[in-house]
């Protein structure tokens, strides 16, 4: 059964790659002379090395409740303090009413706004769509298949 | 000497705390070239390569104790090791802030001037094309193509449908076939 697979992985690919079938499969990447043979020794280095040094020094402390509960209410005193202190800081736009966007233009001044950008803000032809690349099939063919998206029900749904 | 003790045995005598270190280095020496070269196509460079394979056997020696015994002890090595290999390029890549285009062309350069590739014109084609791919295509690709893994081991380890890994490998080979057709 084995056999019967390679055979049939091996007609798909003449079948579907030629050029790519005809080429040998060899390994042209060269390695280190002796490198597998000290390899696992090397390993073996890092791996006491790393046991040695979590076995001097460790953390393991800090992550007792005893001691993370006071630093984390502390933590919230500090943060809650910090933002209740400065409430404007945190306004945004979005926040302010109308009556009060007029108030501060009435006190402060109105901006003055360049013709010209306000001619470019409503012109036909700002287009942003210019600025968007355009996907190639390919990258959207990719971009499936990396998704797993089923090609054949979006087909079927289109 | 490796190919004495099967996968289970060796687990079995790692489960001794007193004698670990021989069943491992005898895992390790076992599966050691399989994965290295796993990696080293995804990566190309030798020291990058060795790099994510110590950190993968250091990792499978943390995790070694809760393994079980009746899985698939060199799937889940291949899937620690594609794991190791997609974090480290997916670092590379934000280290430096490298879009994904930028990241492929980067690795293609670093291939050219990799002296360490002994191919002839073709093999090289080949090896710059495989560049060509997005990364999953690019494992799928070499897991079936130089690995000959079967499609339902490849799925286990990048856990992905069999029908997915079909179409990526059809379409990774079309691609590299039009690039090695091109002058």
């Amino acid at each position: 059964m084995n056999k019967q697979n390679e055979i049939s992985d091996l007609e798909e690919l003449k079948k579907m790659a030629p050029t790519l079938s005809s080429l040998k499969k060899e390994n042209h990447f060269s390695v280190p002379s002796n490198y597998f043979d000290e390899f696992p020794m090397k390993v073996k280095s890092k791996i006491d090395a790393e046991e040695n040094a979590s076995s001097s020094f460790s953390f393991a402390w800090l992550f007792n409740y005893k001691v993370l509960t006071p630093i984390a209410v502390c933590a919230i005193i500090i943060l809650g303090t910090l933002l209740l202190n400065n409430p404007a800081e945190n306004l945004t736009l979005e926040e302010l009413t109308a009556y009060e966007i007029e108030q501060s233009l009435e006190y402060y001044g109105y901006p003055s706004v360049d013709d010209g950008f306000l001619a470019v803000l409503y012109s036909e032809d700002n287009n942003d769509s210019e600025d968007q690349e355009e996907l190639s099939e390919e990258e959207i063919v990719n971009y499936l298949l990396e998704e797993e998206v089923d090609v054949s029900q979006l087909y079927y749904e289109l | 000497m490796a190919e004495k003790y099967s996968d289970r045995e060796l687990l079995e005598q790692f489960k001794s705390e007193d004698s670990r270190h021989f069943p491992f280095n005898t895992i390790v020496r076992k599966h050691q070239e399989k994965l290295y070269w796993h990696i080293r196509r995804m990566v190309l460079d030798h020291d990058d390569a060795d790099d994510i394979l110590q950190n993968t056997w250091i990792k499978t020696w943390k995790g070694l104790d809760n393994f079980r015994a009746d899985a698939n002890l060199y799937t889940w090595l291949y899937r620690i090791a594609t794991n190791e290999t997609i974090t480290f390029l997916n670092k590379k890549k934000k280290r430096f802030f490298v879009p994904i285009s930028d990241a492929v062309h980067e690795l293609a350069s670093d291939f050219e001037s990799d002296n360490s590739f002994t191919g002839d014109e073709i093999q090289r084609k080949l090896q710059q094309a495989i560049l060509t791919l997005p990364e999953k295509q690019r494992l799928v690709f070499n897991m079936k193509y130089f690995e000959e893994m079967k499609y339902t081991q490849m799925s286990e380890i990048l856990d992905t449908s069999v029908g997915a890994l079909k179409a990526s490998y059809h379409h990774a080979i079309k691609k590299i076939e039009q690039k090695l057709k091109q002058d």
